[in-house]
């Protein structure tokens, strides 16, 4: 006789549910608010019975069809025409066959991201929903890093609510796609609508299953969970922050569960805003706990924060002294040394802060003496330096070069170049032009 | 937005300059944003690092906040404010090819003034630059090397400002193994054309309160403080300024400092409106003199209460301030 599935007080102790993935809903419901996915669990049609071993996967569920996520026409076709030559004609280009976890691995998101959308779209069955999350979070990620957010917003369209019922398994009501996807989905689907607030529920509707899940797991498991919570916690604050609500983001970050990390990000949040001596009393707070917190090795976030004071105090002389100190204890950061060369500029010393910044970009030896490295560019990185070009950097180097010369364009495109000499490394290789102000 | 007015002098016919003029807004270097990925858990072989989402090298993969201590220059010229400073970086720079053997540039030199309503005909500016003279005359003597000076002027006045930059610099042509042939001074001038908007919109209330008895007569002062700016900024202190015999007591968020708790400056968003209030009374015991300026006809007797200070900053701390002229009571 088929067996019919319902949700209720009756599955607390039915035998034939399978305990551990099946969460009895009523001691949830009085634990943390249910999601309401789990509340809206009411299939139309009659299952058949499952075997007496209670093992969920030889249950019979019905195969979910997500070829609605499959469509090429959902899938936008990346253009190059915003990338700089020095890239597009370089030796490390990979051939566009490269497989998938190869293009990941050595940071070619651009070609990673076309390879999952053609992935997505010729080769992965509808049903095969692993897979499929899989490659559309690898989509999703990689346009979202080589500056295509636009894009991505507009992709992550289809998925729709990620809290109706075909996302969840039929009989586990366990949720099919990864962590990361749903995180993911959330501030694309709040950018795409322009709607934060939309965004800020959707963080809070994960929250809620976060807090569930981390009830009914344990051990190692339980930690996964409550770190997830915790971080949707810090988002929740990143997305006020984007919705310019800073004094909402501040009183946000207060109220959540004391840790150093939060008041080293309400410091930085004071000092967005502007309130100086409010940064001030983070940063005093932060020196007078412990320094567990800070990474091993590495400056002191509170010394960090106070140089940072510092350049927002206008103090650009203390400033330098301060990032300097830092940078001589500290040789190899490079955002110690960047931030450097930053407050060099504004105390009058452009040739040091463009120093600074060239011997960032080649990993070469100690930038601040002055001396012009800019033609001797494959120098080899010393005492384990290595070569950076993170946006900032970049960014701050093509300014600088745009103030030293009207041939500021041929120093940028050289810059590029360079860059693209560079070995790929996992966290990206490939720039876009805007990033040289090309 | 700044417009920059190029202006030639007649020297068209000796060829172009070989010294060039750029000019950088120095506004507070603000904090780069960055949006962290979540962390992938799934092992599927399709791992992204965690590194690549994050602005900086050394930065926690755990830490999904906004904000990153990295600084980024200035990407744009922005709004002028009345009650900031104004700050901007001049560069000349020597634009002679390397190789270039048949001439040398020396003794560059800027000047700068700033035009305003106020002072049409321009005020000189003072520069601040490298410390040492010698880095001054060094500085720019190779292709390539640039002077740099830093302009700091406080905006006083709404409405158009010009920054007039001159540039002077000798061109020295050599006629072979170094020896110099000719040279010539050389001068050219750039404007750069900006408005100062106001930030803050004032609005005042004066009310003399009811009298209690013989006690001398109290004022409530109220404001109303409204942000016409882009962006928000933060509320840093609102005083009175009051003549020596009256004291003004503050009804506002800065009224009792007491306990620890942590307080913060208000933050104005864009066209958001504070509320301040003061309670000014005489302290001393002369009446307040009839205040001259004030009076619209012989026997008003007005008194002067005082002068609204306000201080504010904006992102990255960068502060500005606005004061009232004196403030009195109604006409009796």
């Amino acid at each position: 006789m088929p067996r019919r599935q319902t949700r209720g007080p009756l599955d607390i102790d039915d035998p034939l549910a399978d305990p551990p993935s099946t969460p009895p809903p009523s001691k949830s419901r009085n634990l943390a608010p249910l999601t309401p996915a789990l509340q809206t669990q009411l299939p139309p049609s009659p299952r058949p019975r499952s075997p007496l071993s209670g093992d969920s996967a030889s249950i019979h569920r019905p195969a979910k069809d997500f070829s609605f996520l499959l469509n090429p026409a959902t899938y936008h076709r990346l253009d190059t025409q915003h990338i700089p030559d020095a890239f597009l004609n370089s030796p490390h280009q990979p051939s566009p066959d490269t497989p998938l976890p190869d293009l990941v691995r050595h940071g070619h998101f651009r070609l990673a991201a076309a390879t999952a959308a053609r992935e997505l779209t010729t080769s992965t069955a509808p049903q095969d929903h692993a897979a499929i999350f899989s490659l559309l979070y690898v989509r999703l990620a990689c346009l979202v890093l080589t500056s295509h957010e636009v894009l991505a917003t507009i992709e992550a369209k289809p998925l729709g609510d990620l809290s109706r019922s075909v996302y969840r398994d039929a009989v586990t009501h366990a949720h099919l796609v990864s962590w990361e996807l749903r995180v993911l989905v959330v501030r694309l689907q709040a950018l795409g609508l322009g709607d934060w607030r939309r965004g800020i529920m959707g963080y809070y509707a994960l929250a809620a299953d976060a807090r569930s899940e981390a009830r009914r797991a344990t051990g190692s498991e339980r930690r996964v969970w409550r770190s997830r919570l915790a971080d949707l916690g810090v988002r929740v604050g990143g997305a006020l922050v984007e919705m310019h609500d800073l004094d909402g983001a501040a009183r946000h970050l207060q109220s959540l569960d004391p840790h150093p990390a939060h008041q080293a990000n309400l410091a930085l949040l004071w000092l967005r805003i502007g309130d100086v001596p409010a940064a001030q009393a983070c940063v005093a707070a932060l020196e007078a706990t412990t320094a567990v917190f800070d990474p091993d090795p590495g400056p002191r976030t509170s010394d960090i924060l106070e140089a940072l004071v510092r350049t927002a105090d206008g103090n650009y002389t203390a400033a330098v002294d301060a990032w300097q100190r830092l940078h001589t204890t500290y040789p190899a950061d490079a955002m110690v040394a960047q931030n450097l060369a930053v407050c060099l500029l504004y105390t009058g010393q452009l040739p040091e802060a463009r120093a600074a910044l060239e011997s960032l970009i080649d990993g070469s030896g100690d930038g601040g003496d002055g001396s012009d490295d800019n033609d001797g560019g494959r120098a080899a990185a010393g005492a384990g330096r290595h070569a950076h070009a993170f946006h900032a950097l970049t960014f701050n180097l093509s300014t600088l070069y745009e103030l030293c010369s009207e041939r500021a364009r041929e120093h940028k495109v050289r810059l590029a170049e360079r860059v693209a000499a560079t070995a790929p490394r996992p966290e990206g290789w490939e720039r876009g032009s805007a990033e040289f102000k090309l | 937005m700044s417009r920059q007015r190029g202006q030639s002098t007649s020297e068209g016919l000796k060829g172009p300059h070989t010294v060039s003029l750029k000019v950088l807004r120095l506004s507070r270097p603000s904090l780069a944003d960055h949006h962290p990925l979540p962390q992938q858990t799934s092992s599927n072989g399709l791992h992204i690092s965690p590194k690549a989402s994050l602005s900086f090298p050394s930065a926690d993969p755990t830490d999904s906040f906004i904000l990153s201590p990295v600084l980024t220059l200035p990407p744009a010229f922005g709004s002028a404010y009345v009650g900031e400073t104004f700050s901007c970086t001049l560069c000349a720079n020597n634009e002679l090819p390397e190789n270039d053997e048949a001439r040398r540039i020396s003794a560059v030199r800027i000047a700068a003034e700033m035009q305003m309503p106020s002072q049409p005909a321009g005020l000189a500016l003072d520069l601040a630059g490298a410390s040492s003279s010698d880095v001054n005359e060094n500085a720019t003597a190779k292709p390539g090397g640039s002077l740099q000076k830093i302009v700091r002027f406080e905006l006083k006045e709404e409405g158009n400002h010009v920054l007039a930059v001159t540039v002077t610099y000798t061109e020295t042509l050599l006629a072979g193994e170094g020896r110099a042939a000719s040279g010539r001074v050389r001068t050219f001038r750039k404007l750069y054309q900006f408005v100062a908007q106001p930030l803050m919109a004032v609005r005042t209330k004066v009310e003399e309160l009811p009298a209690r008895g013989a006690a001398p007569p109290q004022y409530a002062l109220e404001a109303q403080l409204e942000n016409l700016g882009e962006s928000a900024v933060s509320l840093q202190a609102v005083t009175v300024n009051t003549k020596p015999n009256y004291t003004a007591l503050s009804l506002n968020w800065d009224l009792d400092l007491s306990g620890d708790k942590q307080t913060h400056s208000p933050v104005l968003k864009p066209r958001d409106i504070a509320q301040v209030a003061f309670l000014v009374q005489n302290v001393g015991g002369a009446e307040a003199p009839e205040d001259a300026t004030t009076a619209s006809k012989p026997g008003d007797r007005r008194v002067a209460l005082g002068q609204l200070n306000i201080e504010w900053r904006s992102a990255m701390g960068d502060y500005g301030s606005l004061a009232t002229g004196w403030l009195s009571s109604k006409a009796r």
